[in-house]
């Protein structure tokens, strides 16, 4: 019983991280630098 | 309860950023403004019983539309007409700073003057009078110093209590409008008009600054000072390495290591020994908890361990980078990066690299020219991302266990040397044109607004843990998946699974590097879909978060990890040679993904992911074999 | 002579800033004819150069700065 309850469990999560990674391919999100592009900034050359 | 949409206008290094975090603390989203990859930054607060939302502006030095940053900032003002545009000013450089107001000024906008940056103006000697200043152009002006509580609050009170319509620009002002509506109206060619009235605006503020700032005995510049020894000819760079050497001593040795052990203990022995007698008491079946423990215990706890590395490397840099030492970097090693075929501007967007590739790419679009744009882009990927760090720092701890933080290090060096290389011909092949030019402001040097770097941190760490919860779990998950099936079902033997078919395949390329096991293979392969892969993959083969599970102390785990699969499937040599393809060979497939986005085109892509492919299968044997020739 | 061959320590006022592709964002930094402007150092292998233009720092590559028409000044 528990194995098929944890089962159920780790095929949501599965779920959820494909959903979180279809999200990020189709918005053009990347997650290496939070969420965001956040890094893209250059603060010291004005450009 | 009304709303109030306030923005942050200015130029680079005023301390803007500083002002806007301390205003809206973690209340923040980041976004995209749209069409361009720069940040939209929108904080919200509420003050006096208003909703205020507070946009950060990318900092500019001027808005003549030519670079997307400048016509953000244009557009926004134009189009969306905040109720209040702030801004921000650096007391101890206005002449350069009050050209954007003055440009702002002629477009019509009001403006409310923040003079930041008390502290150090005051230090300089450098006196402004506000009301002078605010009569000079007919606009309200207040004071703070970024980091100071009260002047945050005073500029709250300011927020809410301004009538911006009350304020009209001044006569001195309207005249140089008129001066500047002249020029236009007479028939000068577009350069020599533009040049025309670039002159007339700094004869305003000269005007004006002659009339409102006065200098008295001007204290020794501290920033000079530091440069004399930082930025100075040929101590300059040895100086640069011994700094980038005690951020890996503090990462690998002092701070992010001991952390990073604790945590593995804590992943290999009481969390993964709980969970096991749990699932055990529940009559778990194997299977499930063969998943659990080996799959994703293994898997994403074998990356999980290296966060603290991650977030005390990301601290170190963003702490350098709010002091303005980065300027001085790119400054002292533009003569090497221009010998390579860069500038030394690209130093910036390619210590990014050091955090992840794909900012890094994205950021090479701050370059001037296409050349070093496009070389940028193509030798980032050598560089130790934050998804290597835990290949080499898991190799190195468990080869090099007295030398863990030095051999991390060389590591690093090889990856910007094989950068620097693959530029240098690069620029000597493919990329031929001419014209990079090097136009930088150093800014003072400044102690680093702890908030401001904490955030920062953090934005760039928490990507590394919404990776480990997502994909790198959905690739443990299917490593394992594919370690323990085959075409019949689910098999005891690792050795008969898919993955070691696959593993078996890549391994073949491998014969003579020393790592010829259908492990490394297979970790070859899972690498190039996310680099910390690498690491999943070994922790799930070899179970290297249990080894530590059944040590007690250092000695004994060091024993244990001997006997381990890991262990004994490497030698030293094989152990490096394997160290140094992982860290030159293609890069991960969002990376690849970016580079065909930023370049546009296929070809750049395949040729990046083969080059590199490559040059890491090259650079890994002449390792190996060199050092077994040497008698390693 | 141009602000190319100055050297640590010198001051100079700019006379006129000639064409090149850099000019207008050399403008806008404030290097307009009649500023000032002091070298402060320069960067290993000689090149580029530190400057202090109205109260701030800038570096700029030699090549670049050869574009500035300066006279030398106390």
């Amino acid at each position: 019983m528990a194995t098929y309850i944890l089962g159920a469990v780790l095929v949501v999560a599965l779920i959820a991280a494909g959903r979180h990674i279809y999200r990020n391919f189709a918005d053009d999100k990347h997650d290496c630098c939070g969420t965001e592009m956040n890094c893209t900034k250059c603060p010291h050359c004005g450009k | 309860m009304s709303s109030l949409a306030v923005a942050l206008t200015g130029n680079p290094n005023t301390g803007k950023s500083t002002i806007f975090n301390e205003l809206t603390g973690a209340r923040q989203k980041i976004g995209n403004w749209p069409g361009v990859t720069v940040d939209k930054k929108i904080g919200y607060l509420s003050h006096q019983g208003r909703n205020i939302s507070v946009v950060d502006l990318p900092g500019t030095y001027s808005v003549n539309a030519r670079s997307p940053e400048e016509k953000i900032v244009i557009d926004y003002l134009l189009n969306e007409k905040p109720d209040l545009v702030v801004d921000v000013l650096d007391s101890s450089n206005l002449e350069r700073n009050l050209y954007l107001t003055i440009q702002l000024l002629e477009q019509g906008i009001p403006l409310l003057l923040d003079l930041n940056m008390q502290d150090e103006a005051k230090r300089h000697g450098i006196r402004v009078d506000t009301e002078k200043l605010g009569a000079a152009l007919g606009m309200p002006v207040v004071e703070t110093t970024a980091r100071s509580r009260s002047s945050i609050k005073t500029l709250l009170d300011v927020f809410t209590s301004t009538m911006m319509e009350k304020y009209q620009p001044s006569e001195k002002v309207r005249a140089h409008i008129a001066r500047v509506e002249g020029l236009r109206a007479g028939n000068l060619a577009a350069d020599a008009l533009e040049e025309k009235i670039i002159e007339e605006r700094y004869a305003f503020i000269d005007s004006v600054v002659s009339e409102c700032v006065s200098v008295a005995g001007a204290s020794s510049d501290l920033t000079e000072k530091i440069d004399a020894v930082l930025a100075n000819g040929w101590t300059a760079l040895p100086l640069f390495l011994v700094m980038l050497y005690a951020v890996f001593q503090i990462t690998f040795e002092w701070i992010g290591q001991p952390m990073a052990d604790a945590l593995d203990d804590f992943i290999g022995g009481p969390l993964t020994e709980s969970v096991t007698a749990t699932l055990e008491s529940w009559e778990v079946a194997d299977w499930m908890q063969s998943l659990i423990v080996d799959g994703v215990i293994g898997g994403v706890g074998g990356v999980l361990t290296f966060v603290p590395l991650i977030f005390v490397l990301f601290f170190c840099l963003s702490f350098l980078d709010g002091t303005g030492y980065m300027a001085r970097v790119a400054f002292i090693t533009d003569p090497i990066m221009r010998r390579v075929g860069l500038t030394g501007k690209g130093i910036m967007p390619l210590m990014m690299g050091f955090g992840c590739a794909v900012p890094a790419i994205m950021g090479a679009r701050t370059l001037d020219s296409e050349k070093d744009r496009m070389t940028s882009i193509l030798v980032t990927p050598f560089l130790t991302c934050g998804a290597k760090l835990p290949i080499m720092a898991l190799f190195a701890a468990m080869f090099f266990p007295d030398n863990a933080a030095n051999v991390v290090f060389a590591m690093y060096i090889l990856g910007v040397i094989m950068a620097i290389i693959a530029a240098k011909l690069l620029g000597g092949t493919v990329f031929q044109e001419k014209g990079s030019t090097f136009l930088l402001e150093l800014p003072p040097y400044r102690i680093p607004d702890m908030k401001t770097v904490l955030l920062e941190t953090w934005d760039k760490g928490k990507g590394y843990l919404i990776k480990a919860g997502t994909i790198i779990f959905a690739m443990s998950v299917l490593i394992w998946f594919l370690g323990n099936f085959n075409f019949n079902g689910m098999t005891e033997e690792m050795n008969e699974s898919f993955l070691a078919a696959l593993g078996t395949g890549m391994s073949k390329l491998f014969i003579f590097h020393g790592f010829d096991t259908w492990e490394a293979g297979a970790a070859v392969i899972t690498g190039i879909l996310a680099k910390e892969s690498v690491v999943s993959t070994m922790g799930i083969l070899y179970g290297v978060g249990e080894i530590s599970a059944e040590a007690e102390d250092a000695v004994e785990t060091a024993a244990t990890l001997m006997q381990s699969g890991m262990a004994t499937a490497f030698t030293t040599m094989s152990a490096v040679a394997f160290m140094v393809f992982s860290q030159l060979y293609t890069p991960c497939v969002t990376a690849l993904g970016t580079i065909k986005k930023e370049t546009g085109s296929w070809k750049w892509m395949g040729f990046s992911a083969a080059y590199m492919f490559a040059i890491a299968w090259v650079v890994s044997l002449l390792v190996y074999q060199g050092g077994r020739l040497m008698g390693f | 002579m141009t602000l190319r061959e100055g050297t640590s320590g010198q001051r100079f006022i700019i006379r006129s800033v000639a064409e090149s592709p850099l000019k207008n964002r050399l403008m806008t930094m404030g290097l307009v004819p009649g500023t000032t402007v002091t070298v402060l150092r320069s960067a290993p292998l000689g090149d580029p150069m530190a400057l202090r233009v109205r109260s701030y720092h800038l570096a700029l590559r030699r090549d670049d700065a050869a574009s500035i028409e300066v006279e030398a000044t106390a």
